[in-house]
């Protein structure tokens, strides 16, 4: 059996391993030594991703709903029935009446096809992913701030920084090589600051450890600002070549002095000084954050924050130095970057910008539309309303991962046609009227894009499983049916086209990513070698801009029905909605169910034991879940991962959006908890 | 038992005769990564390779390994599966050789596992003397390497344009038989030569010594302070690796996984005493429920607990465990940890 190099499909690291496969079976995972990411590490998901590969649960042929139950039926029926809904809806309704979830899960050139078939054969702008639930505010943020909104700095430049703020990432848990060069710097004598209203592990190897109350991240960053400039300890040379705006930006922020930031925050005003003080005073300073800051109804105002505060300090443009958002899923940076979004084409380039709109349709010999499309809470807002009245969701599972779980499954059950393409019948799936099976990422050639914005390759290890098609030829087989002819032989052939389409991939080609450890976009032609770090010399958009913002409150603050903020996440040993995790053997022994994070003292006010059943209600709906006695969580907070199905966190939270990014507040609700 | 020679010319033509009988496992290299793989072509071998991520203990003991077969029917039929298929491995390095004559004593003491012995007695070892050995490698003091003293059936030193084959059982001695007419004998100054390559290799280890032993005494004596077990759990993530690379970790969970309709497979695989699963009796209750008990166990098994059972440290100094650490707590920085009294 050839062993071929592939990316592991969790979270944004994108550690290079082979998988060991006898027959089909996938059957072991070998970490690769020289791979920079991966070093011969993985963390306990990428040691143990060969058990769901094969899992006797997969989807293995089409399933069609007849008389209300899914039945197995041919390709053939599958996708003539699909491309026949999807025509009539759009004849009768309009273009804007389809709506398409596209995947962070799955490949450049699946999101990219997705992207195109959304924009040519629907006719709609109407596509958008889970980066809307995780770094939309980063995207809106940064790019205002700077010009792009992906990582400034590479992953291992982490090893040699001086201070690392971390804020709003539980790194060591979910992004383990991430948090393990971080533990690295620790060792050689970096300064760790971490603010992070939980207790994380990273807190034992903390300078400081700020534990601001959740909601209220722009009030701490806008101080540690007020204190470098009362402290002289801004650089006032890089402000003025690098930056604009910023006497106005300072009026704000001044504002912010550390006993009135105490009060709003809880953070003692000792603790902001001497962070303010460490991270000004050292030179090469990265800002590691990740959905603690990006959640929230004010998130791009949380990003803007922290660009501005990263630039008072004078601290992007270099190595070892800069603003460093950690994308969660393997590929939520590459299909951002693929344009499966409502307002980008790939590669950020605006979908209303003319010269934009020309250069695609030039290519795809079509009159793409130019309305700015609907995001993924919008969508499903929409289809509640009776507005969008088909899907096709690739590979999300919203009916978990999305806010306020009752309310989209009254969305998806309010369409006249779901498509849906997995390789599980999720939840989501279950709802809908065809359900197409998809590859695995050992099924199928692709690239991912890592957090750092390496474009690496995907290798097919093992032959499709059944009747399963890689999501590229799925959109493909769609896309002909509705007579959009698209034919690609292979995803190189994606690939070229995104190149030549997208100019910060205009140098990436499969011989080139074959060669070594993938690419870093920016990457503009043949001979360009990838780029390590941004912003040198020039910021992207030219200077780098200053926002000032002020600390607005959560969507939903306590009160005495719902006295408690509940915080959703991840945790170290599962992975989103489960469906990959969940199957693997070592994973669920691990944590098999569920579980909220209660502090000691409410636990003890309430009479809850540890283990012991409690109901958590908020105002949109209740869970059952086990209590797990905790000091990580601070007293009137409550944490839940979203993992499990049978205590879905997402019944809980609100939709409620931050206006500019459209993220939904996933890290602040308020909620009740009651004994059993 | 009898040393040879053979030309290097000569050994991919050994091998190629060696594939003709019996299925050939020898080191790959795949963009600069090396792992042990089953061979097709026999010039996708490659001999000059520092020693692979995953040991070849994976083709005694893999991953995951369906045991059984079965059919829920009225009365289950079961149906076990063990490979019987012959094998010869060439290139297994000296640490590993010394990790299989471990998991030998632990899989044939009081219950023989006929899934590892099985495929043990079918299996040929060719081991390839590191004459330049890797950088987290502390085998010379573990005493299993550069060069491995028993263990081995055929042993090979490179001396630059050829092999010298040393012959450590009957296995070996048939294996050549394969192909005597590559083979020529020693000479005195063929030996002289040897020891030169070996003497050279062991004065370049990177690693100081790592005293196993002190640690082990140290252990057994409780002079190990608490705190170094909390200072390991805060860097331990948990990620299994150092069990899964280790040459003599022998521990495997069993799961049983449905194949379709009545009819299921029985896999064991692969698992880690770092994590919580592994103590956790079934109805919750964990004697190990803390990271810092389970750290702990694990070094103290490691260390010092296989002494009182095999008369050895079951650490053979591979150094794997220093490339897979996330937290930089291998055996060799604890060892020397123990040893300093931190």
């Amino acid at each position: 059996m050839r062993k071929y190099l592939t990316i592991c499909p969790y979270c944004g690291c994108g550690c290079g391993m082979y998988l060991e496969a006898k027959e089909n079976d996938v059957l072991g995972v070998n970490p690769s030594y020289h791979h920079p990411i991966s070093r011969g590490k993985l963390c306990v998901k990428g040691w143990n991703v060969h058990e769901f590969i094969n899992s006797s649960d997969r989807l293995t042929y089409p399933l069609i709903r007849k008389n209300g139950s899914l039945k197995r039926t041919s390709w053939e029926e599958a996708i003539d029935y699909s491309a026949e809904k999807l025509l009539k809806i759009k004849k009768d309704y309009g273009s804007e009446s389809l709506g398409i979830l596209s995947s962070a899960k799955c490949t450049n050139e699946e999101n990219f096809l997705l992207s195109k078939f959304t924009r040519i054969a629907l006719g709609t702008n109407n596509i958008d992913h889970c980066a809307r639930l995780c770094h939309a505010s980063t995207v809106t943020g940064l790019k205002m701030a700077f010009g792009s909104g992906a990582m400034t700095n590479s992953i291992n430049e982490l090893e040699n920084a001086d201070c690392i703020l971390v804020a709003g990432s539980n790194t060591t848990s979910q992004h383990p090589m991430i948090g393990a060069r971080i533990l690295n710097a620790v060792e050689k004598g970096a300064k760790l600051i971490v603010v992070d209203s939980r207790k994380i592990h990273l807190c034992n190897f903390a300078t400081i450890h700020l534990c601001p109350k959740p909601g209220t991240d722009v009030a701490w960053i806008n101080c540690l600002m007020q204190i470098m400039v009362s402290e002289k300890l801004a650089d006032i040379e890089y402000i003025k070549r690098r930056t604009e705006n910023f006497e106005e930006t300072r009026r704000l922020f001044e504002l912010y002095t550390p006993e009135y930031t105490e009060k709003i925050t809880g953070i003692p005003k000792e603790n902001l000084i001497k962070a303010a003080r460490i991270y000004a005073g050292t030179r090469k300073a990265m800002i590691v954050y990740s959905m603690g800051i990006t959640q929230h109804v004010h998130g791009t105002e949380n990003v803007l924050a922290l660009a501005n505060l990263s630039l008072l300090a004078g601290h992007v443009g270099y190595p070892h130095s800069g603003v460093n958002p950690l994308r969660g899923q393997n590929n939520v940076q590459g299909a951002c970057d693929m344009g499966a979004l409502p307002d980008m084409l790939s590669g950020y380039q605006p979908i209303r910008n003319l010269e934009n709109q020309i250069k695609f349709n030039k290519a795809w010999k079509t009159t793409i539309p130019s309305k700015t499309g609907l995001t993924v809470v919008e969508m499903i807002n929409e289809a509640v309303l009776g507005n969008i009245k088909g899907m096709f969701i690739m590979g999300e599972n919203p009916m978990i991962s999305d806010p306020d779980i009752n309310h989209v499954k009254k969305a998806l059950e309010n369409l006249d046609f779901l498509l849906v393409s997995d390789m599980f019948l999720t939840d989501t799936a279950d709802l809908a009227h065809v359900v197409l099976p998809a590859c695995s990422f050992a099924e199928k050639d692709g690239t991912f894009t890592n957090t750092e914005r390496r474009v690496q390759r995907v290798r097919k290890t093992i032959n499709t499983i059944g009747e399963c098609l890689p999501d590229w030829q799925i959109i493909c087989k769609l896309s002909n049916k509705m007579g959009h002819e698209m034919s690609y032989e292979h995803p190189r052939e994606i690939m070229e086209e995104i190149a030549l389409l997208t100019p910060i991939y205009g140098g990436i080609f499969y011989d080139r990513l074959d060669e070594g450890w993938g690419l870093q976009w920016p990457c503009y032609h043949r001979d360009h070698l990838g780029t390590s770090f941004l912003h040198q010399e020039t910021f992207i958009r030219g200077k780098a801009h200053f926002t000032p913002v002020k600390q607005s409150p959560s969507y939903e603050e306590t009160d005495k029905d719902y006295p408690f903020i509940l915080t959703t996440g991840r945790i170290y040993f599962h992975f989103h909605t489960g469906t990959m995790s969940r199957r693997c053997s070592a994973l669920d022994r691990e944590v098999p169910e569920g579980f909220a994070s209660i502090n000691y003292n409410d636990a003890q006010d309430l009479d809850i034991k540890e283990g012991e059943k409690i109901k958590i209600i908020s105002r949109r709906g209740e869970i059952e879940v086990r209590a797990s006695i905790s000091e990580a969580v601070c007293r009137g907070a409550i944490f839940v991962s979203f993992h499990f199905k049978e205590s879905p966190a997402n019944k809980l939270t609100s939709s409620a959006l931050d206006p500019v990014s459209k993220i939904p507040e996933l890290k602040v609700c308020a909620c009740k908890v009651e004994k059993l | 038992m009898k040393n040879y020679i053979l030309d290097k010319n000569f050994l991919k033509p050994f091998l190629r005769k060696v594939m003709k009988k019996e299925r050939l496992i020898a080191p790959i290299e795949f963009n600069k990564d090396i792992i042990f793989d089953f061979i097709d072509e026999i010039d996708e071998i490659t001999t000059n390779f520092t020693n692979s991520i995953i040991s070849p203990k994976r083709f005694f003991f893999p991953q995951s390994d369906t045991i059984l077969e079965y059919e829920k029917t009225s009365h289950v039929k079961v149906q076990p599966i063990v490979s019987y298929e012959r094998r010869v491995i060439f290139g297994i390095r000296s640490c590993d050789v010394y990790g299989l004559l471990n998991l030998d004593k632990f899989y044939s003491l009081g219950y023989e596992d006929i899934y590892y012995l099985q495929r043990r007695e079918n299996v040929t070892l060719i081991n390839l003397v590191c004459s330049d050995p890797c950088e987290n490698g502390f085998c010379i003091y573990a005493k299993s390497g550069p060069k491995a003293e028993v263990g081995f059936d055929l042993q090979f030193t490179d001396l630059g344009d050829k092999y010298f084959v040393e012959v450590g059982s009957v296995k070996g001695e048939e294996l050549i038989k394969i192909a005597e007419l590559f083979f020529s004998k020693i000479i005195e100054k063929d030996e002289e030569r040897r020891f030169e390559v070996v003497l050279k290799s062991k004065s370049c280890f990177s690693h100081l010594y790592v005293d196993l032993q002190d640690a082990a005494l140290k252990l057994k004596n409780n002079l190990v302070s608490e705190n170094l077990w909390q200072e390991l759990a805060d860097r331990c993530q948990r990620c299994g690796g150092c069990n899964y690379v280790c040459p003599t970790c022998t521990c495997f969970d069993v799961v049983d996984k449905d194949i379709e309709g009545q009819r299921g497979r029985r896999v064991r695989l692969w698992d880690s005493c770092v994590l919580g699963g592994f103590t956790r009796l079934a109805g919750g209750y964990n004697p190990r429920s803390r990271i810092e008990d389970r750290v702990k166990r694990k070094f103290y098994h490691k260390l010092s607990y296989e002494i009182e059972k095999f008369q050895a440290t079951s650490c053979v100094g591979c150094g794997r465990c220093t490339t897979v650490c996330l937290g930089n707590i291998d055996t060799a920085s604890v060892v020397r940890r123990i040893v300093l009294g931190e």
